[in-house]
């Protein structure tokens, strides 16, 4: 286990150096020039150059690229932003933990809320509680969290004034961001354990289950769930990873100093190394996630370990699953 | 060309008594599936008025969309403004309508955009496997590996704001995900007998793509492309909210809701109804999109 951990995490190495690559080339195609931007207007011809120089723009596409890369894995220097010159790797260090501490508690609570609606929702098929958990599901995946904010925000800010409209002092100041946040994760949650209970429930382990006298409780508890569990744990990871780099506008309407902020300070006055580095951080987050729910996987399914351990199988398993949630 | 050859064909095998009622009642089973399924026919109907509303625009609105006027600014709803006007005193009404046009259309441009690239490198990567496959699956691992928002964001900050860089750069992010979806459909058909049969009959690879394995992959590209509207819709708006999609004075709907946002305390009617447009419209292409997927194929319904 220990070894595919390692290899996974090797595995990393190459797919973020394409994402610094790809990440890096995009800016570089883009048209305006860095270095106007720092200097703004009345800067004579000699300052230009220096400042270029500096920065290490004029060199070539494949000379940047290179110190790019070297910078960010030998010192995790990131550059600094264009307008504030603050280097964003320290920007990146503090705002991260601003951001992680709202994603946590929204993951917590989405699957504290989300797994048991989606477990009536299946074990009560057809019911009332079915349809309700359901269609709240459809419906607040509908709606875009850049909807929700300020509606929240008017409720319970302007009208009811229960919570500070923006900013972060105090508890009382997380409960809308998180709420908005959990909101679409729990609907996601639901959706999927409704439908992966369905899948289960009607195997034959879990009419055996049944038919040997097993109560209920214990059937859904014991077997349906635990075989249920593994694309939950799939989505969970995925929208933890998504909440860590992209609650850019939750994080925006609350003016909550976390990094979604940041991208859209980096956005609005075209910071680009500030852009480039959340979005090298998220992908990288999202990767690290990506290893973490593989791990969970073995945990909750113990059958996955061997999978893992052994290349040839693994691959070949792989293969047939991919295979088969293609058919037509 | 290749119709007339087609139709050259299907003569022959008329002649030789093959019938082609197969595929037509194929399709029966389908719009008979769908019919019954009624959240996805409200789906339906709710996608149908709001193409003809936003399509027919002129004819149900009076006022331009641009027309200012500042004596009648803030106003809620009434018999003159059925939605009210917003702060430089311009219909609501003729602003959502106008705006669903560049949401729908621009989200409709990426969908087609993103859909082509992918069909072709989803089925060339599953098709020739190998080294090929290898390597594009590599690429996409990078590309699926950046969270989608924040992609779309980096190349809209690269190719700058407007309809046409705001598709493009939703398309870039979408591409990805209906390669994988492509290429894992053309894994599981690459085995089946009439694809050698195709290839003993001296087809060629290009002809074994696009006639015998795509047309097999439909069902899950038609489902994945009718829930993409909607995830398109929410990402333009997303990215006109942070000021990198459509810029006003075009109306977009998620550019007149992020412009109404600063009035929101005082006149909620300007943010509520964009608000309303885009949650309805992703609402109803969702259901319909799960209605789709039921109808063309039952065995991956929940």
């Amino acid at each position: 286990m220990a070894k595919y951990v390692l290899k996974r995490i090797l595995l990393l190495i190459p797919v973020l150096l394409g994402v610094l690559i790809v990440v890096f080339t995009i800016t570089y195609l883009t048209p305006g020039d860095p270095v106007v931007t720092i200097l703004g207007t009345g800067y004579t011809p000699e300052k230009y150059v220096a400042k270029a120089a500096e920065l290490g723009l004029d060199k070539s596409y494949l000379e940047q690229l290179w110190n790019y890369i070297w910078h960010i894995f030998t010192r995790l220097d990131f550059g600094k932003s264009y307008i504030t010159n603050v280097p964003v790797a320290t920007e990146l260090a503090t705002r991260v933990v601003v951001t992680a501490k709202i994603a946590i508690i929204t993951i917590i609570i989405d699957v504290l809320v989300g797994v048991p609606c989606g477990i009536i929702a299946s074990t009560k098929q057809y019911s009332a509680w079915d349809y309700g958990f359901t269609s709240f599901a459809l419906l607040s995946s509908a709606i875009p969290s850049f909807v929700i904010a300020p509606v929240f925000q008017v409720i319970f800010c302007v009208k009811l004034r229960w919570f500070p409209l923006a900013g972060l002092a105090g508890v009382s100041s997380y409960v809308l961001p998180i709420a908005v946040n959990a909101l679409g994760g729990i609907a996601l949650i639901t959706r999927m354990t409704r439908s992966s209970m369905l899948e289960t429930i009607r195997q034959d382990y879990i009419r055996t289950a049944k038919a040997k006298g097993m109560g209920r409780r214990e059937v859904v508890r014991k077997h349906a769930l635990k075989n249920a569990l593994i694309p939950v744990i799939t989505v969970t990871g995925s929208s933890f990873a998504l909440m860590m780099g992209g609650a850019l506008v939750v994080e925006m309407i609350f003016t909550i100093p976390g990094l979604g902020t940041y991208l859209y300070n980096g956005i609005t006055n075209r910071d680009y190394p500030i852009i480039n580095g959340s979005v090298i951080l998220a992908a990288t987050i999202v990767c690290i996630m990506s290893i973490v729910v593989d791990i969970t996987y073995t945990v909750v399914d113990p059958r996955l370990k061997t999978q893992f351990v052994s290349k040839k199988s693994g691959n070949r398993r792989k293969k047939l699953a991919q295979a088969g949630d293609g058919h037509v | 060309m290749v119709m007339f050859n087609t139709k050259k064909r299907r003569r022959k095998m008329e002649m030789a008594g093959v019938q082609f009622t197969k595929s037509n009642s194929r399709f029966g089973d389908i719009a008979a599936r769908m019919l019954r399924n009624k959240l996805g026919m409200v789906g339906l109907i709710i996608i149908v008025v709001l193409l003809i509303l936003v399509i027919f625009a002129p004819l149900f609105t009076k006022y331009p969309y641009f027309e200012q006027s500042f004596p009648d600014r803030f106003l809620y709803p009434n018999a003159e403004h059925i939605l009210g006007t917003d702060n430089f005193g311009r219909d609501l009404w003729s602003r959502m309508l106008y705006g669903g046009r560049i949401s729908l259309l621009v989200s409709l441009v990426a969908l087609v955009m993103s859909n082509v690239v992918g069909i072709i490198i989803g089925a060339v990567s599953g098709y020739f496997g190998g080294a090929v496959d290898e390597i594009i699956n590599r690429i996409l691992d990078i590309l699926m590996s950046i969270p989608s928002m924040l992609m779309a964001i980096a190349v809209a900050a690269a190719l700058g704001a407007g309809p046409v860089k705001t598709s493009i750069a939703i398309a870039v992010t979408g591409m990805p995900y209906g390669a994988r979806l492509v290429r894992s459909s053309v894994l599981a058909l690459k085995g089946n007998e009439f694809i050698e049969a195709a290839r003993a009959t001296g087809s060629s690879n290009l002809r074994i793509i696009f006639k015998h394995v795509l047309p097999n992959t439909l069902a899950p590209i038609i489902v994945n492309a009718t829930l993409n509207i909607g995830s398109n819709i929410m990402a333009i708006s997303g990215l006109s909210f942070v000021g990198l999609g459509v810029q006003p004075p075009t109306p977009e709907w998620g550019s007149i809701l992020s412009a109404g946002r600063e009035f929101i305390r005082d006149f909620p009617p300007i943010v509520i109804f964009p608000a309303l447009f885009i949650g309805l419209t992703i609402f109803a292409i969702n259901i319909l999109g799960d209605a789709l997927r039921d109808a063309l194929d039952p065995r991956l319904k929940d």
